[in-house]
């Protein structure tokens, strides 16, 4: 994972920094340094995204790509957030 | 005045390029030995002693690996595993070498050697199948399903033609069959997670070229070679397959090496500047 981060920040895309990072910049970047694993990788953040939004899960379509998934639930947070204001 | 340093992906392009020049020169390199050798007990006598050397070669790097990397993760555990059958086959060599050079002997079929390398499908099973979840698109489930039917059929062709050549007429003949089926069926096993990586490779300059799968093609095609000249009693008569295995080991090191430079994460390397 550490070698992915650096390759990520030599793509100017830094992971850790508080900034918002763009899921499909993010999935299009992973897929040029690590081919098909980018999709575990998403895989992995989806179902660790997903633990925490139990209820959004259920309404996502399961057919979607898993970027699709993850902006879904990722919108679903902000509202949330939003809501609690 | 600044001096620039390429992008890592640019530098990284550049040793793929070097490492597949080198595979080559130095497959072609160690095998023109065994081929230019003279007869062919001098063949066979030399590739008794270079498989040993480049199985030890590719053995230690898995070692590497694994120290650098640890047991833990899908990697740690797929590498680990890697390196345990690594070892089991480079154990099987030394046995072979041994017999063969040590004693001077015909190396009897099967012999000590095969249960070392029949034990090693185990890790190497395990290894190749995780890596491959990781490689391939396994959701593909119609690529995976033709991969299964087209080796089971090349595997049962095989299995078939290696029990019509049999000489049954040697002493522990019906062991050396079974033994020698086995080796088709389980490298049929591990040629699927094999062809599914190297036809969904490509993709990630980190990732792009499967050595290891690549290995396993070769190591397949080796064991078939020798399971047929084995149990038609004409494994000393050709060296053809001593070839094979020495692509499968250095390929396998080539992967490993790969491994060791670019997927684990070297601080002194992080820090060197890049332009993007």
């Amino acid at each position: 994972m550490k070698t992915i981060k650096w390759h990520l920040g030599a793509h100017g895309l830094f992971i850790d920094s508080k900034d918002q990072v763009d899921i499909r910049v993010l999935h299009d970047h992973l897929e040029q340094i690590v081919g098909n694993i980018a999709d575990v990788v998403m895989n992995e953040i989806y179902a660790s995204l997903s633990e925490r939004n139990v209820i959004s899960v259920g309404s996502i379509d399961s057919s979607e790509s898993i970027v699709s998934k993850i902006e879904q639930l990722l919108k679903g947070e902000g509202r949330e957030v939003e809501g609690s204001k | 005045m600044t001096k620039t340093v390429p992008h890592p992906e640019l530098a990284i392009k550049k040793a793929r390029t070097k490492l597949i020049i080198g595979f080559i020169a130095v497959t072609l390199a160690i095998n023109s030995i065994i081929l230019f050798a003279g007869d062919i007990q001098s063949q066979n006598y030399l590739g008794n002693i270079l498989r040993p050397i480049v199985a030890a070669v590719a053995t230690g790097l898995a070692l590497t690996v694994v120290y650098r990397q640890k047991v833990s993760g899908i990697f740690g555990r797929s590498y680990a595993c890697l390196a345990g059958g690594l070892v089991l086959y480079f154990i099987a060599e030394i046995l072979w070498g041994y017999y063969s050079i040590g004693l001077g002997v015909e190396v009897p079929f099967p012999s000590l050697a095969d249960a070392f390398w029949l034990a090693a499908y185990a890790p190497f099973g395990y290894g190749l199948f995780s890596l491959a979840r990781l490689h391939s698109k396994f959701g593909r489930m119609k690529a995976l399903a033709v991969m299964s039917l087209s080796v089971a059929a090349f595997s049962s062709y095989y299995i078939l033609q290696l029990i019509s050549v049999s000489d049954l007429t040697t002493p522990d003949a019906a062991t050396a069959l079974s033994i020698s089926i086995a080796y088709p069926i389980l490298d049929g096993i591990l040629l699927i997670p094999a062809l599914m990586v190297i036809l969904s490779s490509g993709k990630g300059y980190l990732t792009s070229v499967p050595w290891i799968f690549v290995s396993w093609m070769f190591t397949a095609v080796a064991d078939s070679i020798f399971g047929f000249t084995a149990v038609t009693s004409i494994a000393g008569d050709i060296s053809v397959w001593n070839l094979f295995y020495n692509a499968a080991y250095l390929s396998m090191a080539a992967g490993l090496f790969w491994h060791n430079r670019y997927m684990i994460f070297d601080a002194k390397r992080a820090t060197v500047p890049h332009v993007s």
